[in-house]
């Protein structure tokens, strides 16, 4: 399983790869991580390596999180998109789902708390 | 106007349920000091009504939440400047939830120095908080 995770925070992208590394244990070995700091960054590394899940920040420099899923939905792409973000107005949340993201999780979050919101996605791959 | 107390209250919510940290006391600050401590994040506020919030931190806590956060610790500014600066964005997103003024925000930005002062437009009203945590201080400043 290749996993994407983008955020301009190099502090968020470091809890959400310790959060899932922790909780898949051993079955974490299976995975691979990639960082990429923007969404145009993000969009690189799409392009060339099959990713299997998104961990996405919404404010970032470049190419915003919503832009990125927008750009990649409109090729067609089902890769499921978990958006962690600390953009809590309501209005923009529907803005995210209206544009393809599959979850949503508003930060603060992380440990335990975090893994209850993402650990679906590891189940569902068969973790 | 924004309401400075939201911050002040969402600054609390993101250090003891993010970071892990409860501040002991804390203190309005009617006098801003003429030195600061030398870590300062900012985020710009706008939308129904406009501003700009500063989170002033000393390396210290920095470094304390890095080590609460299991961040590996490095010796390198970017690590540190990150983590304010990411600290200060959970706490503008969290208030966003609790205030009745719709605004959107900023990407944070963030710098590190001995002894600067920050630069404030005159023009503008302040609000000012000083958080005092068991091993550091934070000042929160919101201006508008």
């Amino acid at each position: 399983m290749q996993i994407l995770i983008v955020d301009d925070s190099e502090l968020m992208r470091t809890i959400v790869e310790q959060v899932i590394v922790e909780n898949l244990k051993e079955a974490a070995q299976k995975v691979k991580f990639f960082h990429a700091a923007n969404g145009k960054d993000a969009i690189d590394i799409f392009g060339r390596e099959k990713i299997h899940l998104i961990f996405l920040d919404w404010n970032m420099p470049v190419l915003d999180g919503v832009e990125f899923v927008r750009e990649i939905r409109m090729h067609g792409n089902k890769v499921p998109i978990v958006m962690i973000t600390s953009v809590t107005d309501s209005e923009k949340i529907l803005q995210a789902a209206a544009a393809g993201v599959n979850s949503y999780v508003e930060k603060p979050v992380r440990g335990p708390a975090l893994w209850d919101q993402i650990g679906m996605f590891f189940k569902n791959a068969g973790f | 106007m924004l309401d400075f107390e939201i911050f002040s209250a969402a600054l609390r919510h993101v250090f003891a349920e993010f970071v892990g940290l409860r501040d002991l006391t804390s203190e309005a600050i009617k006098n801003l000091p003429d030195k600061y401590q030398n870590i300062t994040s900012k985020i710009e506020l706008f939308g129904e009504a406009n501003g700009t919030l500063w989170l002033n931190i000393s390396e210290p806590g920095v470094t304390l939440a890095m080590q609460k956060l299991q961040i590996p610790q490095s010796s390198e500014d970017r690590m540190l400047m990150d983590t304010a600066g990411e600290l200060l964005n959970i706490i503008v997103g969290s208030a966003q939830r609790n205030s009745t003024v719709r605004y959107e925000f900023s990407l944070p930005s963030a710098y590190k120095g001995e002894g600067y002062p920050l630069r404030f437009d005159e023009k503008l009203a302040r609000s000012a908080r000083r958080f005092i945590f068991e091993d550091f201080e934070a000042i929160l400043i919101l201006e508008q």
